[in-house]
């Protein structure tokens, strides 16, 4: 009896000891979550504020924005059909849609570079198994040539700042163009979720990714880099991911990537 | 905030422990009191009149209470009254929608839904609160006069939010007196190190390839990989319901406090007869009590006895959700137990391997019916599972490679911790270096997978 009393302490003794130690790193953590979700709540109400400021006034500024914007559109994108041997040579870069779109899409002659959790702050890093070997994205982008590379992220980094995610953005689409001169990048927008999660979600509502969209789509030229939004295609009467077509309220139902892709075959830019 | 996260496990639990084991003995039950009410605020900090809604009720069912003990000629309209007033907040918050649902295809007649978040822990508590009005006014034990003991009673943080549904007496002669052992408190640590495992490493992991499952979409998996996605189901529902329960008496021990079991490996019975008697132990014993033997029981005669089991299975299928499907489930459960009574159970007894196969055959099933809540997907995964009725849209008939390769040591695992080898580990009373070093490592094995942010939320907090 004395003897299993003592172990029980000496597990309890060892227990406690490993909690004081771990304590601190964990704490750490839990507290610089909490912190990151109230900044991104303020976020939000600051681009609530910003919405409804500008509805009132018309500066000089979002006067020469709109003019910018609308000429972009003036500029005809001329979108083609295309079939499925345009993505002979196409490179998809993205997270767990883009993964999706691996998996059910049926272009099995396009490169996949898709993982999910995939973001822009650690796509360098990033190792994916293509064509059963490992590499970053580096690597393939300089060993490979590409007639056109889709990318799409931004869903895992909405908790962070959005006009620093917006300039990483940036920073990837320049490193792709730097790899790849000759190649066209369709920046894809992210898809939106229902309304059911976008109201009841702090970080993941389509208030925030509209935000995000409307960042990156400002690095489309419609000369080399051109915007998608297949949005227009999932999206119910209200802007948001039409309920029928997902069950986790953020990912499509497998068998609708073939859509997707079908869209994408409407939605092409002939390369000359 | 659930037992499972770091809040809890890191800040919540160690500071009132702290705070409880400095408070001189006398005061300790207004720790507990003071702890359960920050632990309900926190969690229902989005909808805060839900806080309200409980003290409310708390107060009101205090005075029932006494007024059913003091007052012979009254204490039936007063037991009637408690128990109207209980079951019609859960009415309102859990199944009036369901209810407009129905009149909605019945008549032409436009009511508005009300889409309300069901109030943190309100189907447990309720019933709760019930058995006690009921206890009372049979004078199985005196009300409680302290409305300090009857509040942290009622609300205590280790069960509120997803029980054990516990008889209140059991609390509430702990409330009055329990002696303190470092051998119970370390007992606790233990039973939490386990549930917390059960919990985090099996269940939350697991529900992972589930939900993988119906996010692909159930019309487009093979019928292999729907087999084994039930499987995954079954197993994420035990380890999650199990792991809860056993980290909630782990807690009470931490305070003095013995909470009763839930589970008591119910995936190695031979009949759901068995089953439900080591299944959510305390809500079964709750309907056995509370509405089985009222009604009669089984001393009424075959036929009389089917139908209270039929009424205590279809109320036990709507106690866990206001839809169709869980109505089937309870009706399902209802036909087997039947057969069971009837002829089967006696062959399941007598040939455990015919047992043990018909229960391996059947618990999945059942499950899933209760997890689709949507009927029509529920037609189209039967479909999938029995596949010589339906058509099969599958897009890969070999996905389920993918996630046998992912997932099966999991799937081993989880085979292994149905048998009595997690329950041996919660209970034991020795303490060598094996079972210290699997505590030790279950428990930073669970942090670390918290840490990375790769849990699920509890299963039945809807509730």
């Amino acid at each position: 009896m004395k003897s299993m009393i003592n172990k029980s302490r000496v597990f309890i003794v060892i227990f406690l000891f490993s909690m004081i130690i771990g304590s601190p790193f964990v704490i750490k953590q839990v507290i610089a979550k909490k912190v990151q979700e109230i900044q991104s709540s303020k976020e939000i109400a600051e681009i609530d504020n910003n919405e409804n400021s500008n509805d009132n006034i018309e500066t000089v500024e979002n006067k020469e924005e709109e003019n910018k914007t609308s000429n972009s559109k003036k500029i005809d994108i001329k979108f083609e059909k295309v079939d499925k041997s345009y993505f002979d040579d196409a490179l998809f870069i993205g997270d767990s849609r883009t993964e999706g779109i691996s998996e059910y899409g049926g272009l099995d002659n396009a490169t996949f570079f898709a993982d999910t959790g995939s973001n822009i702050y650690d796509i360098y890093d990033t190792s994916v198994s293509v064509n059963n070997k490992n590499v970053k994205i580096e690597q393939l982008l300089s060993t490979n040539k590409y007639g056109k590379i889709y990318v799409m992220m931004g869903i895992n980094e909405l908790g962070y700042n959005l006009d620093r995610t917006a300039k990483k953005y940036e920073e990837f689409i320049n490193f792709i163009k730097g790899k790849q001169k000759n190649s066209i990048i369709y920046i894809e927008a992210n898809l939106h979720v229902t309304k059911a999660k976008s109201e009841s979600d702090k970080t993941f509502n389509n208030q925030r990714i509209n935000k995000y969209n409307e960042k990156i789509r400002k690095f489309s030229d419609n000369k080399n880099i051109f915007y998608l939004d297949i949005n227009e295609y999932f999206d119910d009467e209200e802007h948001n991911l039409n309920a029928k077509y997902t069950h986790d309220n953020i990912h499509v139902y497998a068998k609708y990537y073939k859509e997707w892709t079908n869209w994408l075959k409407e939605h092409a830019i002939k390369v000359n | 905030m659930i037992f499972s996260s770091l809040e809890f496990i890191f800040i919540f639990l160690p500071i009132l422990l702290i705070i409880y084991y400095i408070t001189p003995n006398k005061y300790r039950n207004y720790v507990l009191l003071f702890g359960s009410i920050i632990f309900y605020f926190i969690g229902v900090k989005d909808h805060p009149a839900y806080m309200l809604l409980l003290a409310i009720s708390v107060i009101i069912n205090y005075f029932i209470g006494r007024l059913i003990g003091k007052n012979k000629k009254y204490s039936k309209i007063m037991l009637i009254f408690g128990i109207i007033y209980n079951l019609s907040f859960l009415f309102v918050f859990k199944y009036y929608d369901f209810v407009v649902s129905i009149i909605s295809k019945i008549s032409t007649k436009e009511i508005k839904t009300l889409n309300l978040t069901l109030p943190l822990g309100i189907s447990f508590y309720t019933f709760q609160v019930i058995g006690y009005l009921i206890d009372v006014y049979k004078e199985k034990y005196d009300p409680e006069k302290s409305i300090l003991n009857f509040s942290t009673n009622m609300i205590f943080f280790a069960k509120i939010i997803s029980g054990p549904i516990v008889q209140f007496d059991d609390i509430k002669k702990q409330l009055e007196g329990r002696p303190y052992k470092l051998s119970k408190f370390i007992q606790g640590v233990r039973y939490f190190i386990v549930g917390l495992g059960l919990k985090t490493i099996i269940a939350d992991n697991i529900g992972i390839m589930w939900n993988d499952i119906l996010m692909i979409g159930i019309e487009s998996i093979s019928t292999p990989l729907a087999w084994l996605g039930i499987f995954t189901y079954a197993f994420e529902i035990y380890f999650d319901f199990w792991g809860y329960s056993v980290m909630a008496q782990g807690i009470g021990k931490m305070f003095g406090i013995d909470i009763p079991d839930n589970f008591n490996l119910p995936y190695l019975s031979k009949s759901f007869t068995e089953f439900f008697r080591k299944w959510h132990i305390t809500l079964g014993t709750w309907f056995k009590n509370y509405i089985y033997i009222p009604l009669g029981g089984n001393r009424k005669g075959t036929i009389r006895t089917l139908l209270n089991l039929f009424i205590v299975w279809v109320i036990t299928g709507l106690w866990h959700g206001a839809n169709w499907n869980f109505i089937i489930w309870g009706i399902f459960i209802w036909i087997l137990i039947v057969n069971e009574k009837l002829w089967l159970k006696k062959y399941l007894d007598k040939y455990p391997i015919i047992g043990h196969i018909y229960m391996i055959f059947f618990i999945p099933l059942t499950w899933t019916i209760f997890n689709i809540t949507n009927l029509s997907q529920l037609n189209i995964m039967f479909e999938k599972l029995f596949p010589f009725f339906g058509s099969n849209e599958v897009i890969d008939n070999l996905d389920f490679v993918k996630y046998i390769k992912d997932y099966g040591i999991l799937m081993i695992i989880s085979l292994i911790c149905s048998t009595k080898l997690p329950k041996n580990l919660i209970e034991g009373k020795e303490y060598n270096w094996i079972e210290i070093v699997a505590l030790l490592a279950i428990f930073w094995l669970s942090v670390y997978l918290l840490y990375t942010g790769l849990s699920n939320p509890f299963l039945y907090f809807s509730f």
